[in-house]
């Protein structure tokens, strides 16, 4: 790589974090520390109904007896559990008849972050559900949805008018006991994000939260849910920015999708937490168990593209129980400064004639570390499934690395599997061809990264795909010009 | 031959080796995830037991390779079995036993064993292999008939599992073949845990062959460390056929500049065997290739295991490192579980790997039953296509027809 080049990604180590503020709010926050008490006052100040609360405490009981997991490729200084508070709520919960009721300073924020609700509410398809840290505080569109039949709403709501449908499906496709984050997540989520999708219903718009961090020192803990009846569709937008910060700030979050018969369910995220300083200091820890479970026909498709978190820990994975059903998993994954981001897929077949495609896309600049680990696996049961693996690394620098751990695991002869992976770096002929054809050196730079990435771009949302390719170019800002 | 027979060490009670107290490995050791835990738990490694009488026919079935030969029965050199007179000049065979008489050459040897040892299996060969076999090229020398050594194993009851260890240092520019096999003296149940070190010096060649073809009963785990200087040549083959497990875990060190590795492999199953694959090969210097391509065909209820790791270290610039993993998979109850790692910390690299998984192809089996074959002989005939493109990368002839008649390939 040349000289001119190293200068560029120094560059990028450089690059300031663009949604780097933080509003002034007042907070209503737990003490630090995690027991029973604890799981008790998060129920009690959601005035939970019983069986949640039974819920959450076998999860913590759970929890209790599980070790934080340590496979992962991931450098992390040890988290104090009893250190950080677990319930956060913004105090003055506004009664919202309308939009203009929303706390001028939520309103400012999510100006900054360019979700201006007012505008989008009119002049967008795109209904909203913004969290600010934990207590969904508007929610927009509803009419829209409700006149569909689709329940979308957050997750505290959901308990309250729907309880049996978030208790039939609550921890059907992640048990409390999955594993150790889901297990925490379980035991304290204080909000999220529940969607029902009807019979035979088509979403009329596609579903989008902004989740956001804003208190110090507060473990934010999502869950989300997503249920779509048979012959259903839903598209579900998740996006993420977070203002700077010098802790470490832990993440740990649930999302579960339930796509029943001939339901396709698409869940797109662009995740950008803030990502710590050039020297790893602050950033968020992000540790995410994401899983959908698709039944006869059904299809689901996780599109991730992640660019921020310090500590990125996440594998959105899909249950091909139904025969004929589809799983896709899309992502582009970018580690610059000192992030880590150990991600990936699972594909576990279980039905006749089940296919799942997995294109995954690493880039790693500065000291960036970047893993793909994921795991296909054919069940004796999975007669005729097929899958096809593609996972390519680029290297932006001499101190970042690029790793690929797959594993795949066929009891089926009938099964095919095919895995793909490369690792390259960007080349000097292919600098040197573009620059001949009269390209700036960073212009050549940005279309090729851009080119690498464009088939997982491709499967985002317009909007998303608009906000991805931003993303990516701010982040390589340093070192693309 | 005797030995002294000391009390067995049992890693049955503890679960512990002697030597460093390292648990024996589980199911939640990435290296050994897919291993049959249970037969393994069964082995009670000791010293090699006393005399052991080998029948004609077990020698007579391995591979006749007319050059040296040594025969080490459960780790032990059998100096009588073995075939070590007028070797030719600029090689060297210390049979073991301390007669080494510190040779100079064995230090980067040496340099090997005091590196922690990787599991309780490898720890455990290390406090009772002894010396083992050592073969030495001198620098300069081309070593025309393949080096044989035949590894024979007869397990008693207690122990029933030995050490075995081999030590092969090639010097500047020279080159040699060195066949280990590994075969069965009856069919008592128990296992071998063989740990080979190879140390290639400057522009050296060696072409290094692992045939393994123990009883139903018998456990393999073998461990091959290589060490390659500059532009040094290795081109390994294992062909991983019999017993209850089959293990072949090798890494090669790329350390000098230029060096080439080239692995491949062929692993054939039947019955409940799992045949386990774990090479690694580690770029640490600059302008290095190397190649990985494994090939597993599994019937009834066997399990072939793939873990193959790329490993590219800071400064190892220039690295082309290639890997592919292709899977028969011929019976309902047959298993494949592979994983073709990556892990690259430097940049201007080309990596690449592969891994596929499937059954005989149907478009292909009627177009042979269109020809008049049956459903057997049509399949055969695609898993012998398949098989052979290992089988026939091997040069020598005495091997590949062993093979062939292993495989059931004989051609007409």
């Amino acid at each position: 790589m040349s000289g001119m080049l190293r200068e560029e990604l120094e560059g990028l180590a450089e690059a300031g974090y663009e949604f780097g503020f933080s509003t002034e709010l007042d907070t209503d926050i737990a003490p630090p520390g995690l027991t029973e008490d604890t799981v008790r006052l998060i129920a009690a100040k959601k005035n939970e109904p019983d069986w949640l609360l039974e819920w959450r405490l076998a999860a913590f009981e759970a929890w209790q007896q599980m070790d934080e997991p340590d496979w992962a490729k991931l450098d992390i200084s040890p988290i104090d559990y009893q250190a950080i508070s677990y319930w956060a709520a913004p105090t003055k919960k506004p009664q919202l008849d309308s939009l203009d009721e929303v706390d001028p300073d939520i309103r400012d924020m999510f100006d900054k972050l360019g979700i201006p609700l007012h505008e989008q509410k009119m002049l967008s398809n795109v209904a909203v559900d913004a969290i600010v840290d934990s207590v969904s505080v508007t929610t927009t569109f509803k009419e829209t949805l409700a006149e569909a039949g689709v329940i979308f709403c957050s997750f505290s709501e959901a308990v309250r008018d729907y309880p049996d449908l978030v208790r039939e499906h609550l921890g059907s496709v992640v048990p409390v006991r999955d594993n150790f984050f889901a297990a925490l997540n379980s035991a304290v989520f204080s909000d999220g994000s529940f969607c029902y999708v009807p019979k035979g219903v088509r979403c009329p718009m596609e579903l989008s939260t902004y989740f956001r961090i804003n208190s110090e020192n507060t473990g934010q803990f999502e869950r989300t849910l997503i249920v779509a009846e048979d012959d259903s569709h839903v598209s579900y937008l998740e996006g993420c920015t977070a203002p700077q910060r010098d802790e470490n700030q832990l993440h740990a979050a649930v999302v579960e999708l339930v796509a029943k018969d001939r339901a396709e369910i698409k869940y797109s995220t662009v995740q950008n937490w803030y990502p710590g300083d050039e020297n790893g200091v602050g950033g968020i820890y992000n540790f995410v168990t994401k899983r959908g479970r698709a039944l006869e026909d059904a299809k689901i498709s996780w599109t991730q593209v992640e660019t921020g978190s310090a500590i990125t820990w996440k594998y959105p994975s899909v249950i091909l129980q139904g025969d004929r059903s589809v799983g896709e998993f899309y992502s582009v994954a970018l580690s610059s400064k000192v992030q880590q981001a150990d991600t990936g897929t699972k594909m576990v077949h279980i039905g006749s004639d089940t296919t799942s495609s997995i294109v995954s896309k690493g880039i790693s600049a500065g000291r960036g570390q970047n893993t793909y680990r994921g795991l296909v696996k054919m069940l004796r049961s999975a007669e005729n499934a097929r899958n096809y693996t593609q996972c390519d690394s680029l290297l932006l620098g001499s101190d970042c690395g690029a790793h690929t751990v797959p594993y795949i695991e066929v009891k089926n002869p009938t099964a095919q599997v095919e895995h793909e992976a490369s690792t390259s770096t960007v080349g000097e002929d292919q600098l040197y061809y573009s620059r001949q054809r009269g390209l700036s050196e960073e212009d050549a730079m940005a279309m090729i990264v851009n080119g690498f990435c464009r088939e997982v771009f491709n499967e985002l949302p317009m909007e998303f795909a608009v906000e991805a390719q931003r993303l990516l170019s701010v982040s390589l800002e340093g070192s693309v010009g | 031959m005797t030995t002294a027979t000391g009390t067995p060490i049992t890693t049955r009670t503890d679960g512990n080796d002697p030597a460093g107290a390292m648990p024996l490995p589980t199911r939640r050791d990435e290296a050994w995830r897919y291993a049959p835990h249970r037969d393994l738990a069964r082995l009670a490694f000791g010293p090699a037991p006393q005399a052991v009488d080998v029948p004609a026919d077990v020698l007579a079935g391995i591979p006749q390779l007319g050059g040296p030969l040594v025969v080490m029965v459960n780790g032990v050199v059998d100096s009588e079995l073995s075939q070590l007179e007028s070797l030719p000049a600029g090689l060297t065979v210390h049979p073991g036993g301390g007669a080494d008489g510190g040779d100079s050459r064995l230090a980067p040897h040496t340099e090997l064993d005091a590196a922690a040892p990787v599991d309780a299996y490898d720890a455990l060969n290390r406090s009772l292999s002894g010396n083992g076999v050592s073969v030495l090229v001198d620098a300069g020398e081309q070593i025309d008939p393949p080096i044989h050594v035949a590894h024979l194993l007869h397990p008693g009851d207690a122990p029933n599992a030995v050490c075995g260890r081999v030590r092969i240092t090639l010097g500047e520019a020279s080159a040699a073949t060195v066949v280990e096999t590994h075969v069965s003296v009856g069919d008592l149940a128990g296992g071998a845990s063989v740990r080979t070190s190879i140390v290639l010096e400057a522009d050296a060649t060696l072409e290094h062959l692992v045939l393994q073809d123990l009883s139903a009963q018998q456990m393999l785990l073998a461990r091959i460390e290589v060490n390659q200087h500059p532009r040094s040549r290795l081109r390994a083959r294992s062909f991983n056929l019999g017993g209850r497990y089959g293990r072949i875990a090798s890494q090669v060190d790329l350390v000098g500049e230029g060096a080439e590795a080239d692995l491949a492999g062929l692993y054939s199953g039947s019955g409940d065997q799992v045949l386990d694959q774990q090479p690694t090969v580690v770029h640490r210097a600059p302008g290095c290739t190397s190649r990985q391509a494994y090939r597993g065909v599994l019937d009834d209820s066997s399990t072939g295991v793939f873990s193959g790791g790329i490993d590219v270290r800071p400064g190892a610039d220039g690295t082309d490192a290639r890997q592919s993993n292709d899977n028969l998979l011929l019976s309902r109850q047959a298993e494949v579980d592979t994983q073709p790692r990556l892990e690259i910390l430097a940049d201007d690299i080309a990596c690449q790997h592969g891994a596929t998984v499937g059954q005989l192809d149907p478009t292909a089996l009627f177009y042979l039953r269109t020809r008049g074959m049956t459903e057997d002989e049509a399949g055969r005939v695609l898993v012998n296509a398949f098989a052979d493109q290992v089988v026939e990368e091997v040069r020598h002839d005495a091997v590949r027809d062993w093979l062939s008649r292993r495989l059931g390939h004989d051609h007409d």
